[in-house]
């Protein structure tokens, strides 16, 4: 009951952010005059006047992950001063949260989104997205073929609608102080060297794919795993683990006070760790590693078509991109070329990027009954 | 001329009642409707698009044990904590009540009301690092020599923290009760023979039955439908009833089976809720009110 009331406050909460947005204006008032000729303009000081007839600048509404890279100095602000509009953010905690807010009154008022590429899928088939001219987004070229024309972004006419913006790995970090043996495979957590000192990711579909990893099995590959097995795995795994997380103060806590030393982590995680001076080393295991991308996409009913693809433009983009995989202390992963031919080794080893890895398997989409049975699955172990 | 004035009055009187009663069905009322309703549908209605109705939500909760595992294991944490906030809430309200100056004693109550100060979240981390290694508490352990280094016992224990955040409720309903039995009852039990412990089991505790009961009602049933205490601090085994309801809410957006959980979980609460009252009113009628 509380969380239907919760839902209902935050969604009060939310639509009136949305309303308070500034007005919007239509298509045609809001439409931005095409950028330089030069396509790497991004480093160019470029001053473009989209100001209305009534002198009013248009809104772009970006849902996002609060103090994720766009709102960063280098992001909405840096876009806002190119462009010569304004950005608001909306933000969520959760993808399932952005979902019901778009379900609940978000479409019309947000104009881009940053699902991962599992809920890009979703997003496409329930007809949230609107597909990207990539002709309006001159960076598109840039960017990395292993994270362009992923299915769960394509349409089936091959549309475009979504832009890989980062990507990342959920993986395996541990003290190197306490844990002084070759670490290589997942089997560390399993063995008696280091139980009650492991911390695991309390996320059904993480800890699924990684014990499907782990039992040799395909994670990407819902519709034939042994859900008996996996949950056999994670029962043994149960009884080393010291505590699973949810957040990264979750994990920060127990690691720094030495309680927990190893477990499977974010990068973003252990590049904190590492630069907050805690030991820490952040590796890929040879059975494989479960991934993720995070992608742009252009909501549907957008009154802002343009201007969103500026947006995407923009963070997909040479100057964002670099500041974003160079940022100090909280830098992420590229999916831009020509960032990652700059970037210097040291730099790519701050985001654990130095090799990129070999066997990465991303969260695939699950069915509404598929994830019940996996959550079921998750839920039993929890209990058990 | 008398009835029609009272009539009157009585209209006035009840329309003051308005605000509330109109709070209490939007608020209760038709929330607990909804979540009713709710239980019975096949999916999530969020995307305004009605699932259809479906008798499986129930049937899943019932053929599956985690639940039932889930739910015996919240009433016996629930009961445990209860239990050890009693034990430890005797003491201090009968010194409040008691032992203390008058002067003093709303600088007491002030001390135990501080925790309500703040955030359930923050008095949960605040917990969380007295009891972490290398914590006020487990250092001072380790320097008695009770623990060796790195030792915790955070991650275990979740009724310390459920006791530390609901041990004032129970505090606050006993106090009350105890203050008001009259030191001259107590006085004339010992001058009629009775040693401490009788005057406690045949004077004392008859007489504090009801704050007790209203004790445990306020400690109980939120301890049993907590959930961010087992989430942050209860480690690989704390999950609770509250974690699965919230997981169906907040993770795979399954409304329907959310709802027909929290309602089976509304109705076994209420039912101790209703035994609790029935032994209140038990309680008062064998004390005759004496406490009022």
């Amino acid at each position: 009951m509380k969380k239907i009331i919760s839902s209902m406050l935050i969604l009060c909460t939310s639509l009136s952010l949305l309303a308070g947005c500034g007005k919007r204006e239509t298509p045609s008032e809001t439409e931005v005059p095409p950028a330089a000729e030069d396509t790497s303009g991004r480093e160019t000081e470029v001053e473009i006047n989209v100001e209305t007839e009534s002198g009013e600048i248009p809104t772009l509404v970006v849902a996002n992950w609060k103090g994720y890279g766009a709102d960063e100095e280098f992001g909405a602000p840096r876009f806002e001063e190119l462009y010569n509009c304004k950005v608001e953010f909306v933000y969520f905690n959760s993808v399932e949260e952005l979902y019901t807010m778009l379900q609940t009154g978000g479409i019309g008022n947000i104009d881009v989104a940053l699902p991962s590429t599992v809920y890009t899928q979703t997003f496409r088939e329930s007809g949230m997205l609107e597909p990207v001219d990539t002709s309006k987004v001159p960076c598109y070229g840039d960017l990395m073929e292993a994270y362009l024309n992923l299915p769960e972004a394509t349409g089936e006419g091959g549309e475009v609608y979504a832009l890989p913006w980062t990507w990342g790995t959920t993986s395996l970090g541990y003290n190197p102080e306490a844990v002084t043996e070759e670490v290589t495979t997942w089997d560390i957590l399993y063995g008696d060297a280091h139980k009650g000192k492991i911390a695991f990711f309390d996320d059904y579909v993480t800890a699924l794919m990684t014990s499907a990893i782990h039992t040799g099995q395909n994670p990407s590959d819902p519709d034939n795993l042994d859900l008996q097995v996996i949950k056999e795995d994670l029962l043994a795994l149960k009884e080393n683990v010291c505590t699973y997380w949810a957040s990264y103060d979750d994990y920060l806590n127990p690691y720094t006070s030495g309680e927990v030393v190893i477990g499977n982590m974010w990068a973003g995680t252990a590049t904190q760790l590492k630069n907050s001076g805690t030991p820490c080393n952040y590796i890929y295991p040879v059975e494989g590693t479960v991934g993720y991308v995070d992608m742009w996409c252009i909501i549907k009913d957008t009154d802002c078509y343009d201007l969103a693809c500026k947006w995407l433009d923009f963070m997909c983009g040479e100057e964002f991109q670099y500041n974003f995989a160079t940022v100090e202390g909280n830098a992420h992963n590229t999916v831009n070329n020509k960032v990652y031919e700059k970037l210097t080794d040291e730099q790519k080893a701050a985001v654990w990027a130095l090799e990129i890895p070999s066997k990465v398997y991303m969260q695939p989409v699950l069915t509404p009954e598929q994830q019940n049975d996996w959550l079921e699955v998750w839920n039993e172990v929890k209990a058990n | 001329m008398k009835t029609k004035t009272k009539k009157n009055t009585f209209k006035i009187g009840s329309l003051w009642a308005g605000p509330s009663a109109l709070m209490l069905l939007c608020l209760s009322l038709i929330p607990l409707a909804m979540l009713l309703l709710f239980s019975f549908m096949d999916g999530n209605i969020t995307n305004g698009v009605f699932p259809g109705w479906t008798m499986e939500n129930f049937q899943k909760m019932f053929s599956s044990n985690v639940f039932s595992r889930l739910m015996i294991k919240s009433l016996g944490i629930g009961a445990l904590v209860t239990v050890i906030c009693i034990l430890i809430s005797y003491p201090m309200a009968w010194g409040m009540a008691k032992a203390a100056r008058p002067h003093n004693r709303s600088m007491l109550m002030m001390l135990i009301i501080l925790p309500f100060f703040t955030s359930q979240l923050l008095l949960i981390y605040a917990m969380m690092m007295i009891l972490q290694s290398g914590g006020i508490l487990m250092t001072l352990l380790g320097a008695l020599g009770i623990t060796t280094d790195g030792t915790s016992i955070l991650y275990t224990p979740k009724a310390v923290v459920l006791v530390y955040e609901y041990l004032p409720y129970m505090v606050l309903c006993l106090y009350t009760s105890l203050e008001s039995i009259g030191d001259n009852l107590v006085q004339a039990s010992r001058v009629l023979g009775a040693g401490t412990f009788r005057t406690f089991i045949n004077v004392v505790f008859p007489m504090s039955i009801p704050g007790l009961l209203s004790g445990i009602l306020l400690v109980m049933v939120p301890v049993t439908g907590s959930f961010a205490e087992s989430t942050l601090v209860g480690g690989p085994k704390g999950m609770m009833v509250g974690s699965l309801i919230n997981s169906q809410y907040n993770t795979v957006l399954n409304m329907g089976y959310g709802a027909s959980l929290s309602c089976v979980f509304l109705i076994i609460l209420s039912i101790i809720m209703a035994v609790v009252r029935m032994l209140v009113n038990l309680a008062e009628k064998r004390i005759g009110g004496e406490t009022e």
